[in-house]
């Protein structure tokens, strides 16, 4: 690698490296089962959330100590539910860190999730919520 | 002195241009970018600085849409404009050159800065998808023009996934190619038939010509396949436009396998009252004379509904033809035309023919009328032919609730011809029936789709006849199976001697299709013969298979002959939406295989 990036003339220490924390998955599951090593996922049929569901947040290259904190807003703007997830140790390094909440109330309509790490927003979707009611099939 | 002046005055604007051409551009810098032309999408992360004019974004995480030149900024710092109050938030949505922006704060409400118009939702695909394409780049900084074109720095391509040689500059995306002349590859693909052929498009556009063409590459020696070892065919369109109007067309088509080509020079144009288009056509071939027309045709248009038309058409030495025909129509609803052609041929044979037409119809709500005359003289043989033709075409009837349709046309035919007893006449009224179903519902569940055509015409009024067209399908859906048994007969009745005759249209077949959302789509299908005993047994099959693996399998089985006519069985996969990779049995090549295909 050194030899190339020297042929072209371009140091290794320039080259795009992704180093900073970012949002890798969020998602609403409809299950999920977690023990120490495994977490077994259960998506929705035809990608409909229903409430209750689960959501997930996975945030990859995360070094040290620190908070996660998921906020629900409604779509008119209104803080609706937030959580603080503290995690890790000073000094060490996570290829990623994973979230997840059960919610039980969301009615169906609009929300946005906003992700922050250490205060920082990371990323923020809209999330749909359908009736209980709607097409499974 | 005066030199001078100029010089110092091209330098003033050359370096105004400039100017001019940075600020019409948004540069943006961070630690990591990446970006793949099938998403169109830029996402950055990492100390991100985005600047245009007098514009200064900074955030942690950038999602940049280069179609519609609109970004999202998370974790944004303060910002800096000269033009604007200062800003501040969580999000900052941005979007044109330079940018416009508004921003969001997450607190116990979300709080709305500057303009709200401007929030809107981007496409955020995660970096495994954009991995997940055969060409990517990743990169350091990079700026965006106003065509879409991103150059970026210190790049490095990804290849099927594997890194490329670095480079300090490279654009990644070449920006919108409207009115720009560009050349490239469309495909590369391999069959037997054809070889390895090469498509490339060639798009031109050097004021005033601006063109199109399609090349396409073939190699087949190099593989020992039949036929022309080599070759090239062409096909396009240059046109020559110095102003809004096209002022000269030209179509090219050739085959340098054949050593054939085609050539054609055409021009059309409006003035006032008078619209016009003439062309001329060169082609030849390998063994064969070359074929030279000329074409050329005017038309009026005095006042709406009426336009006649003038139409001429010279072949080389060879033929000449020329037409007049006066189209009339009133309000929408009635029809009539007026016209004259003449025929000359000297090819061969000759032959020097003039035809009197003339055409009526009219429309009303339930029912429309068409008819024409026809009169052919035949100068050189001196005879007359002459036919007369209308039909009268009802409105179809509709029924339960459109499902079921009628349409009725009576018609008449007359034609009067010369033969060795002098000239003879037939007159031969009829009427046309169609019937047809979008499925009727049966007990048992069955749906039953039929379709009658019937035919009846009373030929020269000596002898009648009915021809019937006949199309059955009868199907029921149970659980994710369709069953269906398809049968088509074309008969015919004459009522002269009771004269009864038939042939299968579509030979009686029987078919189940199981489909399972898209992993799985197996159907089976048996074709009886005319004895009604089966005769062929058909067997199509797809089945999704974990790894992205896909089975497919093609049979067709002789039952009569006791043997397989086509055994079609393999798995294949596709890599990063370019690769395909396709192996097991073909009958016709009668071996195992394994194929390497570019999709």
């Amino acid at each position: 690698m050194s030899l190339l990036t020297s042929g072209c003339r371009v140091r290794i220490q320039d080259l795009p490296l992704l180093e900073d924390p970012h949002v890798c998955e969020l998602t609403a599951l409809q299950e999920i089962r977690a023990d120490e090593y495994h977490l077994d996922r259960k998506e929705f049929a035809n990608g409909r959330v229903r409430t209750p569901f689960y959501l997930l947040v996975r945030i990859c290259d995360v070094e040290g100590a620190g908070k996660a904190r998921i906020s629900v807003y409604r779509e008119g703007g209104q803080l609706l539910h937030e959580s603080v997830f503290p995690f890790g140790e000073p000094g060490r390094y996570y290829s990623h860190i994973i979230c997840y909440e059960r919610h039980t109330s969301l009615v169906p309509g609009t929300y946005r999730v906003v992700v922050f790490l250490n205060g920082h927003l990371l990323d923020e979707r809209p999330l749909r919520v359908f009736p209980a009611d709607a097409d499974s099939s | 002195m005066d030199r001078l002046r100029k010089l110092l005055c091209l330098s003033l604007f050359l370096f105004a241009a400039r100017g001019l051409a940075t600020t019409q551009s948004i540069q943006v810098s961070g630690r990591y970018f990446i970006y793949c032309d099938n998403l169109r999408i830029v996402f950055g992360s990492g100390d991100i600085v985005v600047q245009s004019g007098d514009v200064k974004l900074r955030g942690n995480v950038l999602y940049y849409d280069v179609s519609s030149l609109r970004g999202i900024l998370y974790g944004v710092a303060p910002i800096e404009s000269t033009n604007a109050a200062p800003a501040s938030g969580d999000i900052v949505y941005f979007q044109g050159i330079p940018p416009r922006f508004h921003t969001e704060s997450f607190g116990e409400r979300i709080t709305h800065k500057e303009d709200e118009g401007l929030r809107f939702q981007l496409r955020k695909p995660s970096l495994a998808e954009f991995k997940d394409y055969a060409l990517y780049f990743e990169f350091r900084e990079f700026s965006v023009d106003s065509r879409g074109k991103i150059r970026a720095r210190t790049v490095i391509p990804y290849i099927m996934g594997v890194p490329s040689m670095p480079m300090r500059h490279f654009s990644v995306n070449r920006g919108s190619l409207e009115g720009r002349t560009v050349f490239y590859l469309e495909d590369l693909h391999y069959t037997r038939a054809e070889g390895l052929a090469l498509d490339s498009r060639l798009r031109l556009h050097l004021r005033p010509f601006h063109g199109d063409f399609s090349l396409k590459a073939v190699e087949r020696a190099l593989f020992s396949l039949p036929g022309t070892p080599r070759g090239l065919l062409y096909s396009g369109q240059l046109t020559l436009r110095p102003g809004k109007a096209d002022l000269l067309n030209m179509g090219v088509r050739g085959n340098t396998g054949d050593n054939s080509f085609s050539l054609t020079f055409s021009h059309a144009n409006r003035v006032g009252i008078v619209e016009y288009d003439l062309s001329q056509q060169f082609s030849d071939r390998a063994g064969s004379d070359l074929f030279s027309e000329l074409r050329a045709r005017f038309a009026l248009y005095p006042f709406k509904g009426f336009s006649p038309q003038f139409s001429f058409r010279y072949n080389w030495g060879r033929s000449i033809s020329y037409s007049v025909s006066t189209p009339l129509r009133i309000k929408e609803k009635i029809k009539l035309n007026l016209g004259i052609e003449r025929r000359i041929l000297r090819e061969g044979f000759e032959s020097d023919q003039v035809d009197l037409l003339a055409d009526f119809g009219f429309e009303t709500r339930f029912f429309s009328l068409d008819s024409g005359f026809r009169l052919n003289r035949d100068i050189l043989e001196e005879t007359s032919r002459k036919n007369f033709s209308v039909q009268v075409p009802l409105t179809p009837i509709q029924l339960l609730e459109k499902n079921f349709s009628l349409a009725i046309t009576p018609f008449y035919l007359f034609n009067s011809f010369p033969s060795s007893n002098g000239m003879e006449t037939s007159s031969s009224p009829g009427i046309r029936l169609l019937i047809r179903s979008l499925g009727l519902r049966l007990p048992l569940g069955l749906e039953l789709r039929p379709s009658l055509a019937v035919n009846h015409i009373w030929d020269g009024l000596r002898e009648d006849m009915t021809d019937f067209q006949t199309d059955l399908a009868l199907g029921r859906r149970i659980g994710n199976v369709d069953l269906a048994a398809e049968y088509g007969l074309a008969s015919r009745f004459r009522s002269r001697g009771f004269w009864v005759e038939g042939t299968h249209a579509r030979n009686l077949s029987f078919s189940g299709t199981f489909q399972f959302h898209d992993h799985i789509n197996l159907r089976l299908r048996m074709i009886l013969d005319n004895d009604l005993k089966p005769e062929t047994l058909t067997w199509n099959g797809r089945i999704g298979l974990p790894w992205n693996l896909q089975f497919s399998s093609f049979v067709i089985y002789y039952i009569r002959g006791d043997r397989f006519q086509s055994v079609e069985l393999f798995v294949e996969k596709v890599f990063k939406h370019k690769l395909k990779i396709q192996g097991g049995y073909s009958l016709a090549l009668r071996k195992f295989f394994i194929k390497l295909l570019l999709v």
